[in-house]
């Protein structure tokens, strides 16, 4: 039986992105930032899809938000770039350095950048906290 | 009694289980008429069976570590034994084999979305068919 899909995406997303950029360093969470979190950070979580049903097998089309977290909107934008620099069009048919393994069980065959996330939160003492990201695609067949 | 709803069928072109690429198979059969009126004061036109064919319509995923090995099955104008199956192979299910002749061929076309990439396959009966669904043949 293979992997749960969402789950070895989860996994090997925060793989790629722990560590990529001093920006946000390993302050990679999925689902939810824990309280302890200090600014900047990368949030990921599930927005939509699952099985593609492409082909009889197994296959998965997910969709991701992946956004960054600051209360510098110079910083959230760089961050949320430097996200899609890692990130779109870097499946395994796009690219010979592709930059997701689902392993063992996936393969992320594409990844597609698409609908801008962005979102101001006022907190008090007139403190903004910017949220900028994406959605993106990831298309998985099976190995 | 439930319908039958399943994506699993048996689908062999050439001696080849392509049963895993397939996105859509149809089989189209069809028996041309044949005017047989006759007679003084005949009002309507009588018909008579002709001879039958079949048309096909096979859609087959683009899996790049297997394309090499069933691309060749699909060539336009090329004469395949098919097999196919609705309910699977089963002892005992309908099942159809015939020497097909492949039509065309639409496909691969990718486009910017990043869909599905696919393999329409148009064919057509080339032969009597070995086993006949339609009249009753089985696995």
């Amino acid at each position: 039986m293979a992997e749960r899909a969402l789950w070895a995406l989860y996994q090997g997303l925060f793989t790629t992105l722990n560590g990529a950029n001093s920006l946000w360093g390993d302050q990679v969470y999925p689902d939810a930032a824990p309280a302890w979190a200090g600014q900047d950070y990368l949030l990921y979580f599930w927005t939509g899809g699952g099985e593609a049903n492409d082909v009889v097998e197994q296959d998965a089309r997910i969709t991701l938000t992946i956004k960054a977290v600051s209360d510098s909107l110079e910083d959230a934008m760089k961050m949320a770039a430097a996200v899609a620099a890692l990130l779109n069009d870097k499946g395994t048919q796009e690219t010979t350095t592709p930059a997701v393994s689902a392993a063992p069980d996936w393969l992320v065959t594409a990844i597609t950048q698409g609908r801008i996330v962005h979102l101001l939160e006022k907190f008090s003492d007139a403190v903004n906290v910017y949220h900028e990201g994406n959605s993106y695609e990831f298309i998985m067949g099976l190995a | 009694m439930p319908a039958h709803n399943s994506n699993k069928v048996y689908l062999v072109l050439d001696s080849m289980d392509v049963s895993g690429f397939m996105t859509e198979v149809g089989i189209k059969p069809s028996n041309t008429d044949v005017d047989i009126s006759a007679g003084a004061g005949l009002e309507h036109e009588q018909t008579g069976a002709g001879l039958d064919s079949t048309s096909w319509d096979i859609s087959l995923a683009y899996f790049p570590e297997a394309v090499a090995d069933y691309i060749t099955k699909i060539r336009h104008g090329a004469l395949v034994m098919a097999i196919y199956g609705p309910e699977m192979n089963v002892p005992g299910k309908p099942k159809h084999q015939q020497l097909i002749k492949i039509s065309s061929i639409d496909g691969p076309k990718l486009d910017v979305k990043k869909g599905a990439v696919m393999f329409k396959v148009s064919a057509k009966g080339a032969d009597t068919p070995v086993v006949d669904m339609f009249r009753g043949g089985t696995f």
